[in-house]
């Protein structure tokens, strides 16, 4: 994925739909694809994985088995699908429980180290706010 | 660090060694006096294969039997085995079955009662406090040696065991009351953090395998030179007591060296330099020594080599084994330093003595081909070593998420195919993907060199892209090719950017087949007249008005050379500033005019842009993110023009900037605190981005670093200043009182307030991180990755207190030289310490935090009560505290009975409960209770949605109402307002989302 097709997938997620251009392509600067097998796992310890396609079942750490099964992760916790962002909320609040993710088809990701989105957000008050504004909106949807 | 079992342990191990040493001295004069000096080759053997299988039946023994019962068990062994040993000789016990078992048994009580004194200290106290055990076990060494070397002359070897059995029952008894003091005080380094994982992960098994070919190497080298010089000594020496006295000399006297050494340099040693340096020390001296020894056969390099291996042994290879152990959980930590030291090392050595063995006499008539072959073991064993050395720093960076990432290349850099890919998706139909791809080209460069040949692509988009990357960054050595490109260019939109691109050159080329297309293309027109103007003359003022709603880059440009033109005409740099005053008062020519005031001036409208970039105007940062390095050069001379908060905002913006590295590095010096701290950022967002750094390489970092360092010490001496006062009585005759009452001040002696405290508080942990990024900036300046150093000083300044300190040892092995700061941060850790008859808090603030100096001198009394209010919450924690002083001035108090908001209505305020409680309602939900020091209302400061709870007053509350204006204000200073509003969202939307958590 070259630059441009990375800050394409960021730009689909919703919580980065507010994001500047600029502050996407900096971004998408830090990002590097992974190509996740199915079957193979993940954890939010200190990156934040943005779906780009295909899908991972998620799941707090500790909510389920170390070596729980992709319904069990998914029963226990929910889906991950194109577009979404696991684990962004530790850049804000480091002491979120951490995320156990499981691809359960081929998918590919972006992986951003929290420290590099951490950077990105505090560099544009702007992007801080916009970041901020769509977890207000998540929280007023109820989604 | 628990003193008493430390001490203890001390004295343990000094009689331990004390045993070990007398038993073997003992041991090997028996084993001599029955079978001569010539069977001493298998002694090695046999011994280093005893050690090894001693250990592993200990090993199997304690995974099964708690150490605290095995130990006391194996020292009575040894006492009763050393008191019966002269005995077991006379009953006919082989003397080679003795020597081994009482060596053996000996060197596993020690390694057993060295886990013991390991149990008592934890982290850089281990690295302090370790190598001084180490010392207590070499005196204990040096009395035994020298001891045994006079006392075997009078009265025969045979009094040795009879001190050694003596010597165990003290043992004995020290390792009974340092195990009552380790239960009493704590077991410090025998305890894991809690939520630390208790088995070995991915990078300690890798930093295991390495040690352990370290261990074996180390014994290998290790046994060949011990033979070559029994060898040397053999010769010497040809009476049996003689050898023998000479043998425990010279292990005395190498022990009288290393014991200096461990009192004195290693200590130091390990709480300054890296592991990679520490652990490459003995090798490389045993391969200095040898090589003489090769080059220059004799007793004196021998012994130099021998020497050399025996002291740095401990010295420096087995403290460095030590520290690399110190990544592993306490129980594996404790197995593997006995296997490590028991068993791999001795067969190693073992193998060693017995493949020279093999090899018979020949091994040692040839010495300097035996010396040769031992430097490539060597340099073998300083690879691993280095190898073990890097592994330690991954392993202990590891649990703290640090790693190394891979060097990032420039990415602003691309290649043609690229911008042709990115120019067709600039014209995509979808109006974000168009967006994207226009945002990637402005940031992006490509090579000049490439340039040339495609200039008459098939693609009129990429033809214009093109045009317009030489119009930002004009090539001489393309005139020519962009003249011709040019001269047959069709498309309107690339003809422009062309026409500009050799006008900003000074080329006239375009202009006049632009003439005559003009009068068919507006826009071809505009570009025409632009370019006249820029090359000709004219009305350049009206044009620049014009173009800084059109293209503020090229008024950039045509206000350059228009003051170059006009350099000696004063009355052009105000016809100037007029026009751009007139065209920034225009809502679409006011983005144009800050550009070009901030990358090409007059220093005349810097209050206008400095206004703008106070009030964080999104137009005035857009600017600062695209000066190119002469605007960033002009801003740079000027800075001093520019108010702080000016400076803040531009040191924050230029992190989004591909150009302004002069203006960066000035303001990586800047006096005001706030605005070095953001320079620092934002000097370290560049190096991790992988742009270019060289400005940095030349910036006075090294001024940067000293100043965050004076200002972090400063801090800390403010804080042991208040200590003192919190302990001192108001009419004590202190130079503080006798100054104040000299000046006729009220005597100052009270201690800080509860506020001020809190405030030095986090401005010293915001000293630590502006010490970090320092540190950082300078790795960055050497050509080394930061990222791991500025990882680390997040956890070094945000993390759990074991993470805190994991981080400072994370942050020896990374910096490079500047060892004072270990020692600042680790006082930074410490509590402080009262320090009596020194100048007050404020004084010693005042050259680096006005701010802060003023509040601990009691000038902000007043705000004192809000300040300490706004703190209680969690989203203003860690607010820096002008910023929030800003803040609580602007708040409102409000006094509250009845509703404070109901649901459902728009909401403007948030607000932070002063005294008394509010209740939320939320139907179906009970109603939540919110006491002082809790906030409501949070939301409506980032949306405009619906209030979701109705708000009432318990009886009557008093509330700060922080409006939407006002918290935008402030966030503007602290985006860590922002981050912290963030987090308090998070934490309520955690539980229900984990594809966000």
């Amino acid at each position: 994925m070259d630059l441009l097709e990375r800050a394409r997938a960021l730009a689909a997620c919703p919580l980065f739909a507010e994001l500047a251009p600029p502050v996407v392509i900096r971004l998408a600067e830090r990002a590097v694809p992974r190509d996740l097998a199915a079957g193979e796992r993940r954890s939010t310890d200190d990156t934040v994985w943005v779906v780009a396609e295909g899908s991972m079942a998620v799941v707090a750490r500790g909510a389920a088995k170390l070596d729980a099964s992709v319904s069990s992760m998914r029963r226990h916790g929910g889906t991950a699908s194109a577009g979404h962002v696991v684990g962004l909320v530790r850049v804000v609040a480091p002491s979120t429980p951490v995320v156990e993710a499981i691809a359960d088809r081929p998918t590919r990701v972006l992986a951003l180290a929290v420290d590099d989105v951490r950077d990105v957000l505090e560099e544009d008050p702007v992007a801080l706010a916009s970041l901020a504004g769509a977890l207000a909106r998540l929280l007023v949807e109820g989604g | 660090m628990n003193r008493r079992a430390y001490l203890l342990g001390a004295a343990m191990v000094l009689a331990g060694n004390f045993v070990a040493v007398a038993l073997r001295s003992f041991a090997e004069g028996a084993f001599v006096a029955a079978y001569g000096k010539q069977q001493l080759p298998w002694l090695f053997v046999a011994s280093a294969g005893g050690f090894a299988a001693a250990t592993f039946l200990y090993d199997v023994i304690t995974r099964r039997a708690h150490a605290r019962v095995v130990d006391p068990v194996l020292i009575a062994l040894v006492g009763c085995a050393a008191a019966g040993a002269p005995g077991l000789l006379h009953a006919g016990v082989s003397p080679a079955v003795l020597v081994v078992a009482l060596a053996a048994l000996s060197q596993v009580v020690g390694l057993a009662l060295w886990n013991r004194v390991a149990a008592s200290v934890a982290g850089r106290d281990a690295r302090r406090m370790l190598p001084r055990a180490g010392a207590a076990v070499t005196a204990g060494g040096v009395i035994a040696g020298l001891g045994a070397g006079s006392l075997a002359v009078p009265l025969g070897t045979a009094i040795l065991p009879y001190l050694g059995a003596a010597a165990s029952a003290v043992v004995l008894a020290l390792a009974i009351a340092q195990e009552r003091a380790l239960a009493a005080g704590g077991a410090p380094g025998a305890t894991a953090p809690p939520g630390t994982a208790e088995s070995l992960g991915e990078p300690q098994v890798r930093l295991l395998s390495a040690m352990i070919a370290v261990a074996v190497l180390e014994g290998i080298v290790a046994t060949v030179i011990d033979l070559q010089f029994a060898a040397e000594l053999k010769s010497r020496y040809r009476g049996e007591t003689e050898f023998a006295v000479a043998f425990a000399l010279f292990y005395g006297g190498t022990n009288a060296v290393l014991l200096l050494l461990q009192v004195t340099a290693v200590p130091r040693l390990l709480v300054t330099r890296s592991l990679p340096t520490t652990a490459a020390i003995h090798p490389a001296l045993v391969i200095v020594w040898y090589a003489a020894f090769a080059l220059v056969p004799g007793f004196v390099a021998l012994a130099g080599t021998r020497t050399s291996d025996q002291v740095l042994r401990l010295a420096t290879s087995r403290t460095a084994q030590e520290v690399s152990l110190s990544a592993f959980p306490p129980g594996p930590r404790a197995r593997w330093k006995v296997l490590l030291r028991g068993a791999v090392g001795p067969a190693g050595a073992a193998s060693a003595a017995l493949v020279l063995l093999l090899l018979g006499p020949s091994a040692v008539e040839h010495p300097t081909r035996l010396a040769a072959l031992t430097i490539g073991v060597c340099l073998v064993w300083w690879l691993c070593a280095h190898a073990a050395a890097r592994r330690f720093q991954a392993a202990l960076a590891a649990p703290l998420g640090i790693a190394a990432r891979a060097v990032r290349e420039d990415p602003t850099r691309i290649e043609l195919a690229t911008l042709e890919r990115w120019t067709a998706e600039a014209g995509a139909d979808d109006a974000r993907t168009a967006a994207l791809a226009r945002a990637a080209l402005a940031r992006a460069r490509v090579d000049p060199e490439t340039l040339g040949e495609h200039l008459r692509h098939d693609e009129p988009a990429v033809r214009a892209a093109l045009f317009e990357q030489l119009a930002r960054s004009p090539t001489p050595a393309l005139r020519n090719e962009l003249r011709a490109a040019v001269a047959i260019e069709e498309d309107d939109r690339a003809f422009s950017l062309g026409m500009k691109a050799l006008a900003l050159a000074g080329d006239d080329g375009g202009l006049a087949r632009g003439r005559s297309r003009g009068a068919l293309s507006r826009d071809v027109a505009a570009s025409v007249r632009s370019a006249e103007i820029t090359l000709l003359g004219g009305d350049v003022l009206g044009e620049v008005g014009r173009l800084c709603a059109r293209d503020p880059g090229w008024a950039i440009a045509l206000v350059r050379t228009h003051r170059t033109r006009t350099a000696d005409d004063a009355g052009a740099a105000d016809e100037l500033a007029a026009a751009l005053r007139t065209a920034a008062v225009d809502p679409a020519r006011r983005a144009g005019a800050l550009a070009v005031i901030a990358c090409a001036g007059p220093a005349a409208m810097l209050p206008l842009l400095d206004e703008a970039l106070a009030a964080g105007a999104p137009e005035a940062l857009a600017a600062i993110a695209a000066l190119d390095e002469a605007g960033a050069a002009m801003l740079a001379a000027h800075r001093d023009q520019l108010t702080p908060l000016a400076r803040l905002a531009i040191a924050r913006a230029l992190a989004r900037a591909t150009a302004g590295g002069a203006l960066l590095a000035a303001l990586l010096g800047d006096a005001d605190p706030e605005v070095a701290h953001a320079a620092l950022r934002t000097a370290l967002a560049f190096a991790s981005s992988g742009r270019d750094t060289s400005d940095l390489a030349r910036a006075p970092i090294a001024a940067a670093l000293d100043a965050a360092l004076a200002a972090l010490v400063a801090h800390l001496d403010a804080r042991d200043a208040d200590a003192a006062l919190a302990t001192t009585r108001p009419d004590d005759a202190t130079p503080a009182n006798a100054a104040n009452a000299a000046n006729g001040a009220p005597n100052a002696t009270t201690a800080l307030t509860a506020c001020a405290r809190h405030e030095l508080e986090l401005a010293t942990r915001g000293c630590v991180a502006r010490l970090m990024w320092a540190a950082a900036v300078e790795t960055a300046a050497a050509g080394r990755d930061p990222a791991p150093l500025a990882a680390t000083a997040r956890r070094l300044v945000g993390g759990r207190e074991p993470d805190r300190k994991r981080a400072l040892d994370v942050v020896q092995e990374l910096q490079a030289g500047r060892t004072e700061m270990l020692a600042v941060i680790e006082r930074w850790l410490r509590p402080p310490v009262a320090r009596p008859g020194g100048a007050l808090p404020g004084q010693l603030l005042a050259p680096h935090d006005r701010w802060l100096a003023r509040l601990c001198d009691g000038e902000l009394a007043e705000l004192e009560p809000a300040l300490a209010m706004l703190r209680r919450p969690a989203l203003f924690a860690t607010v820096a505290g002008p910023a929030l002083a800003t803040l609580a001035s602007r708040a409102r108090t409000r006094e509250v009975t009845g509703e404070l908001f109901a649901a459902a209505a728009e909401g403007h305020a948030m607000f932070v409960v002063t005294s008394g409680a509010l209740l939320a309602r939320r139907d179906p939900a009970p109603a939540r209770r919110i006491e002082a020091g809790g906030v409501v209302g949070e939301l409506a400061v980032l949306t405009r949605a619906p209030r979701a709870a109705t708000v009432v007053a318990d009886g009557t509350a008093t509330v700060l109402e922080i409006d939407r204006d006002t918290f935008a204000a402030a966030a503007r200073r602290a985006p860590e307002l922002v981050l912290g509003l963030s987090a308090t969202l998070a934490g309520w939307l955690a539980p229900d989302r984990p594809d966000v958590l």
